[in-house]
């Protein structure tokens, strides 16, 4: 099982270039797609998830050519949007079974044992005869979590979806994804850095509509060894050292400043090397635009 | 699939309690007309387009009235298929159905046929309602037909089912293909309301095949078919699907099938998000706020709600389409009875307005939605009700914004008016009577429609409801007279029509504008002020909370404002009560037409009672226009004589109501009998009869002197320059058949059915020229219509002959010529529609003077008039 897509290009009415000459090879188990808010992470979902045409490339799911053969993608196809709605007045338990029937599922009795086992899979079995209006972020999340998974698909793109989660339906949610990333693709989008290196074995980079990095998570971390430095400096004085070096994240940590600096030599005494992380990987990658890690 | 999705969309129906509403208005609507065709309700004119003796219950009376109640449905059918292809969008559920394995076909098909099905179900409340008034116990037998269940499903069949199919589709592939809701809105008032212009402009085709083609619900197709219909077909025959009927259904039908066809094939199930909008919206309204709340902020808001009101390409649209339609309605200006009349400026100011008042009623329904909901659509209202104001700020500033919205249209209808004058040649542009009529006395009209329809979108707090409940209110206040209801009291927004003439100017007819304008203008403070107390802020929605809260804003503020708008409130609708109904007399058409039935029940036995004719009349006539209450004193006297082959002995007088009687004296002498002053008639018996061919005198003096104001029309039979008034006043003797029309009904029905007329005014002695449309609804040829005389008379009274045929005016009128239009042209009269609400203007004559000054006092005039022969010919009923 793999999902090919060959340089695939989509520039919007606006004159936005979303993707440029994507080529990505997604086997089974979580796919995380990181980049920046923007970077055209959803241009793709939506081009795989049959919702939007690309201009040119193409994509294959096993033989089945996702731009072309509509149909065939969206039955073994689940699909969680970053951003969606529900009718407000109708209870969960309908509108899954609602759903379900439209994903193919004609069997009355088939259907009821499965949107009974995904009500409580995502944990909305208490409610699942309020209205949808009723749920909370996290329930409607879960919800929208319930509805990709009708059926057994074989792809599942899911796009920002621990997005207004508690720590706790994070990490339930963490385990649902891979307890199903074992035999499915999985193609999860976020700019949650964590939530790659927490589930993925392999990762894309996306950034201005164009791959940047790909490959698994802590190989492309291990390619950093010995490049990674930090030092902790004064809140005033990070200005400077970020003018004078390429520094590639800095946050607070107790009041001071961590800097972390990418190259191949020391840049000074006060600076230690450190055991590279993703996170590495991707701000190297997102703020310098040269050289691309591959 | 596709019947999965039917049966989710059904359930999704049934389970709303919006389908229940409707279902139940549409019932209780039909059931209510059914009762007042029935003769339920004595005040009622109502009969479903049939009349006569065309039964209530009959299969025409039924087909038309389902087929009329399910037009104004339109607007239904345009909320449940527009939603029906719209909501995926709204709710953000469209990835999901797009995933799917539901294609197109299933997907569109389904979400249409639902959608025909639960409008098929809220219809059917219709043919229920009407039996279920037509049940009623104590309906007048004349009036009903036995029930049969093919006369109330025949009309499903012929006009409903079709009609929602056709416009369903229409809607279903604006919403579908626009992927917005707004257009779907726009269309479907535009229709409803297009359709009621349009319905008077088909009838002018010559061509009734194309003619009944054209009209995509079939009405007049229906109105062709069965135009010869006999009333007895009527009461049996069901309206067949053939002819004319048939073909026009078999058109539309098809081009729905196109439409639909044509949706499915450009709809694609992708990702189509519309951007741009609604973050421009977004980064509006949340810009501006300071920690300083009040004045200024409110201006700013309200600012920013006109601009994003205006700046709108829908706005436009619906503006270059009023502008568009007053330009033609020009082109039909400037002739007269093929007199050819100057452009001058109170003529196109009613017209232009007149043409223009649906396009504000329009902009102002919709735009009223589309600022109350304006937040809540693009998202935002979370953050902008978390801002620090208050919250009868922000319902404050959409409140102003649509204030603003007239004053800018109708600086539209004024710029409009003036280039078509320019373009017809008359440079003479009276921009202050523009700036008077428009802003000063037409604006409050609209300024209270907007204060309405802000409160109904606060209050319904639902947007498509809200749409439904204003039209509903047009529609009610347009139809309330005919169930009886016309006192301007009780119907909303409603203030008199006013006339303007060169002549007079404004005349009487300012005073009751003034009142009603300023006893409705409190009223409206009111219902703002509830609007604001119910304003939705953040996401309380249910009732309970919204009471509480509303509780809460009560404060000292509000109640200084609820008590005193309310006390002035009563105070003047008691002061109009007072003018209108104890110093005036208050009637309805249903009273008035009584009182007439009960002349010609009571007095038609003096038909063959040998009168005296008038054989020369000497008249003195004080005019006194200046006072409030203008008035005039006739002093006259008559030669009569005794024409008849019998002796005279007793004189039947009419006197009209309104005139006070000072002084009557025959000679020889005659004594009072009775009098039955309600009805104008008053008997005299002669101490000696006359002989034939003996003569005597009458000598009276009369005064007429209307007090207070009246609901309808204002009394003009004496005003400062234009005095005119004719024979009506004068007493004249026998018995004159009222018109025919009205007589044979009554006398039939014993004053029971009430006649198909439109709602004419009890007061029609100060009617003006241009009642000629009535007039010959009433059967009278154009010979009646006298035109290039100033002052010339026309109502629907001269179908009886005349009594006392002469006319008395006064007048100033200093005549000028000016420009150099070729035409020999004056100015004449005519009426209009202007307003939806107040159905009527009328217009008075005059002549283009300028600055007269008004004679303000009395005017003496004689006048011997009247030959021998004129009386003979006109005068009283000959034996």
């Amino acid at each position: 099982m793999e999902l090919r897509i060959e340089n695939l290009s989509k520039t919007y009415a606006t004159g936005v270039q979303a993707l440029k000459d994507v080529s990505l090879r997604i086997g089974p188990g979580i796919f995380g797609l990181l980049g920046p808010n923007g970077a055209g992470k959803s241009t793709l979902m939506r081009i795989l998830a049959t919702l939007q045409e690309a201009d040119s490339g193409s994509a294959f799911l096993d033989g089945i050519d996702v731009l072309r053969d509509k149909d065939r993608v969206r039955q073994v196809l689940g699909y969680l949007p970053q951003e969606f709605g529900l009718y407000p007045k109708v209870t969960a338990w309908r509108l899954l079974d609602h759903f379900a029937h439209l994903k193919g599922i004609v069997n009355r009795g088939e259907r009821r044992a499965l949107v009974e086992a995904l009500l409580h899979q995502t944990n909305l079995w208490e409610a699942r005869n309020q209205r949808l209006g009723t749920f909370s972020g996290g329930m409607k999340q879960r919800f929208g979590i319930a509805q990709a998974l009708i059926g057994d698909p074989h792809l599942v793109i899911v796009d920002e979806p621990t997005a207004g989660l508690d720590p706790e339906e994070r990490v339930r949610f963490h385990n649902l994804l891979s307890e199903i990333g074992e035999q499915v693709i999985v193609i999860l989008s976020t700019h949650i850095v964590a939530d790659v290196s927490d589930l993925c074995r392999s990762m894309a980079i996306i950034h201005q509509g164009k791959v940047l990095a790909t490959g698994d998570p802590l190989e492309l971390a291990r390619a950093l060894q010995g490049r990674i430095w930090q030092t902790s400096v004064e809140r005033a004085a990070a200005a400077a050292y970020k003018e004078r070096l390429p520094v590639i994240s800095s946050r607070l940590s107790a009041g001071r400043t961590l800097l972390r600096v990418y190259g191949e030599d020391r840049p000074g005494p006060e600076f230690d090397l450190v055991e590279p992380e993703v996170e590495d990987v991707y701000f190297s990658t997102v703020t310098r635009p040269e050289p691309a890690l591959c | 699939m596709l019947a999965e999705i039917v049966r989710f969309e059904l359930v999704r129906h049934f389970r709303a309690i919006s389908t229940y509403v409707y279902f139940l208005l549409f019932g209780a609507l039909a059931c209510l007309l059914m009762l007042a065709a029935g003769g339920e309700f004595e005040d009622s004119s109502i009969s479903f387009g049939a009349g006569g003796k065309v039964l209530a219950n009959s299969p025409y009376a039924l087909a038309q009235c389902i087929s009329i109640l399910g037009y104004f449905g339109l607007l239904v059918i345009a909320a449940i298929t527009g939603r029906a292809a719209f909501q995926d969008f709204d709710h953000k559920t469209d990835s999901f159905f797009f995933t799917s394995q539901a294609g197109k076909t299933a997907y569109l098909g389904g979400r249409y046929l639902a959608a025909v099905l639960i409008l098929v179900f809220i219809f059917s409340s219709l043919g229920l309602g009407l039996f279920a008034g037509s049940l009623a116990p104590d309906l007048d037998h004349e009036r009903m037909g036995p029930n049969r269940a093919a006369a109330y499903l025949a009309p499903y069949l012929i006009s409903v089912i079709p009609n929602v199919i056709v416009m369903g589709a229409l809607f279903f592939s604006l919403a579908a293909l626009a992927r917005r809701i707004f257009p779907v809105y726009v269309t479907s008032v535009v229709l409803l309301m297009g359709y009621l212009i349009a319905g008077t402009i088909s009838r002018k085709i010559e061509h009734k095949f194309l003619a009944s083609l054209a009209d995509p619900f079939g009405a007049s197709a229906m109105g062709f078919l069965t135009e010869y219909w006999t009333i007895s077909e009527k009461n049996t025959r069901l309206v067949p699907l053939a002819g004319y009927l048939l073909w026009n259904r078999v058109l539309w039908l098809g081009i729905a099938a196109a439409l639909l066809g044509f949706t499915w094939w450009k709809f694609r199930m992708q990702w189509d998000r519309p951007s741009g909008l609604s973050t421009a919206a977004v980064r509006r309204t949340t810009l501006s706020y300071t920690t300083h709340v009040g004045g200024p902020v409110l201006l700013t808001l309200t600012w920013l709600a006109f601009v994003e009101t205006i700046k709108n390409i829908y706005f436009t649209l619906i503006v270059l389409a009023g502008i568009l339609y007053m330009v033609v309605s020009a082109r039909e200006m400037g002739d007269w009875f093929g007199t050819p009349t100057y452009p001058v400026t109170y003529q196109v100011i009613d017209m232009a307005s007149g043409s223009f008042a649906l396009f504000m009623l329009i902009v102002i329904t919709f735009y009223s939605g589309e600022l109350a909901w304006r937040e809540r659509d693009a998202g935002t209202h979370e953050i902008v009700d978390a801002m620090p104001l208050p919250g009868w700020a922000q319902f404050l500033s959409k409140l102003l914004a649509l204030l603003l919205v007239p004053i800018l249209l109708q600086g539209v209808v004024m710029l409009t008016g003036m280039a078509i004058q320019l373009a017809k040649g008359y440079t003479r542009l009276e921009p202050l009577l523009y700036v008077k009529d428009l802003f000063g006395l037409q604006l409050v009209e609209f300024w209270l429609v907007c204060v309405l329809a802000m409160a109904v979108h606060s209050v319904v707090n639902n947007k498509y409801l809200g749409h439904f409940i204003m039209v509903l209110f047009y529609v009610i206040t347009n139809t309330m007279g005919k169930f009886g209801l016309e006192h301007r009291l009780y119907n909303y927004a409603s203030i008199p029509d006013h006339t303007y003439s060169d002549m007079n100017r404004f005349g009487p007819f300012l005073r009751p504008v003034f009142w009603f304008s300023a006893y409705w203008a409190v009223c409206a403070v009111l219902v703002a002020m509830v609007a604001c107390l119910f304003w939705v802020r953040g996401l309380a929605v249910d009732w309970r909370w919204r009471l509480r809260l509303a509780r809460g804003r009560f404060r000292a503020p509000q109640w200084r404002i609820a008590v005193s708008a309310g006390a002035a409130f009563l105070a003047l609708g008691g002061f109009i009560f007072y003018n209108t109904n104890i110093l005036h007399h208050y009637r309805t058409t249903y009273q008035s037409e009584d009182l007439t039935a009960r002349y010609e029940k009571e007095y038609k036995k003096y038909l063959k009672t040998p009168q005296p004719k008038i054989a020369a009349v000497n008249l003195r006539v004080d005019l006194d226009p200046s006072r409030a209450d203008a008035r005039a004193r006739i002093h006259g006297s008559y030669a009569i004589a005794n024409r008849n082959a019998q002796p005279v002995q007793r004189i039947l007088v009419t006197i009209p109501e309104e005139c006070r009687i000072h002084r009557m004296a025959f000679t020889p002498a005659a004594s009072l009998e009775w009098q039955d002053r309600k009805v104008g008639v008053q008997m005299y018996s002669l101490a000696q009869p006359l002989a034939p061919g003996e003569t005597g005198t009458l000598e009276f003096e009369i005064e007429y002197a209307p007090r207070g104001f009246s609901n309808g029309d204002p009394d003009t039979n004496v005003v400062e320059n234009g005095t005119f008034f004719d024979g009506d006043l004068l007493p004249h003797f026998g018995y004159n058949p009222p018109p025919q029309a009205r007589s044979s009904s009554q006398a039939a029905n014993g004053g029971h059915q009430r006649p198909r007329r439109p709602p004419d005014q009890r007061h029609i002695a100060g009617r003006r020229l241009g009642d000629f449309r009535d007039g010959d609804r009433d059967g009278a040829g154009p010979d009646r219509h006298r035109p290039g005389r100033i002052g010339a008379r026309v109502d629907r009274r001269q179908a009886a002959p005349l009594p006392v045929p002469f006319a008395r005016q006064s007048a100033q009128l200093p005549l000028r010529a000016f420009g150099p239009l070729p035409r020999a042209a004056r100015p004449l009269e005519r009426r209009r529609r202007r307003h939806l609400l107040s159905s009527r203007t009328r217009v008075q004559s005059g002549s283009h003077d300028e600055g007269h000054e008004a004679d303000a006092g009395v005017r003496y005039e004689e006048l011997r008039a009247l030959s021998e022969q004129d009386g003979a010919d006109r005068g009283v009923p000959s034996v």
